[in-house]
């Protein structure tokens, strides 16, 4: 199972799970990634035992968890 | 009735609000502590609410709070998953979370406020700078923004060098003790 997580400043994150071997379920969750992308959040691929994550450019479906950052800027 | 109270030692000031006196339950504790010259407030409050007081919320009205809270939870859960249950209870207990970068720089992550930048490890007393870096547009809750700051630190430290506002500290230190 994997899943998504776009975090959200309402709900803290909007999260879809999918089955890797469903290609109902994994079209869903693409097409949320791709979403979030088009918005311009950066995607990071994580393993559960929450060791060092690494930078997303295309969905995968066979990614434990995926965390959607929103656009980043600098501030005072 | 709210009763507060306080009461010190050395450095940490703790002090106890209880919402209703008759019911005699302690709502929350608040904590502070010295962290580098800085002040910093942590609350826990059961389900796990904290709040390091650095800066205060907008002001939202009950259903918004009560959505806020909700959003925060959900942020919390994310987040210790995220880093496990030790290292979120550390970061529970002392309001930041500690964050290795490349070539074993250090990143103090305090939600709400600038981020630390150290040399290594074994030099936590003086930052080298301060990080300024925020998801305009998406104000998110606090546990949500350490998820995210520790994903850039990890995977995505260039950009966030590049993007972040910096502010030299150990410069600005020398200066003021020359």
């Amino acid at each position: 199972m994997g899943s998504l997580s776009v975090l959200d400043p309402r709900i803290g994150d909007l999260r879809v799970i999918w089955d890797s071997e469903n290609e109902d379920e994994i079209e869903l969750a693409k097409k949320q990634f791709e979403e979030a992308k088009e918005k311009g959040f950066t995607a990071y691929r994580v393993k559960k035992s929450g060791k060092k994550g690494e930078k997303l450019e295309d969905f995968d479906p066979h990614a434990e968890k995926i965390i959607m950052v929103p656009p980043v800027e600098g501030a005072d | 009735m709210a009763i507060t109270g306080e009461e010190s030692a050395g450095d940490m000031f703790y002090s106890a609000t209880t919402v209703d006196a008759s019911g005699a339950t302690w709502d929350s504790w608040v904590t502070t502590a010295n962290i580098e010259s800085q002040i910093t407030w942590f609350q826990w409050n059961e389900p796990g609410d904290f709040d390091t007081g650095i800066e205060s919320e907008p002001q939202a009205s009950k259903q918004e709070e009560k959505q806020q809270k909700k959003a925060e939870r959900r942020a919390k859960k994310l987040l210790l998953e995220l880093i496990g249950r030790t290292d979120y209870k550390k970061f529970s207990r002392s309001g930041y979370l500690d964050v290795e970068g490349r070539n074993g720089r250090i990143y103090r992550i305090i939600p709400r406020a600038q981020m630390k930048v150290f040399e290594g490890k074994d030099k936590l007393d003086v930052p080298l700078e301060t990080l300024c870096i925020i998801t305009p547009n998406h104000y998110l809750p606090k546990a949500d923004e350490v998820v995210w700051k520790k994903l850039m630190i990890e995977a995505d430290e260039d950009r966030l060098l590049e993007v972040a506002n910096h502010f030299n500290q150990r410069r600005d230190l020398e200066r003021r003790c020359s």
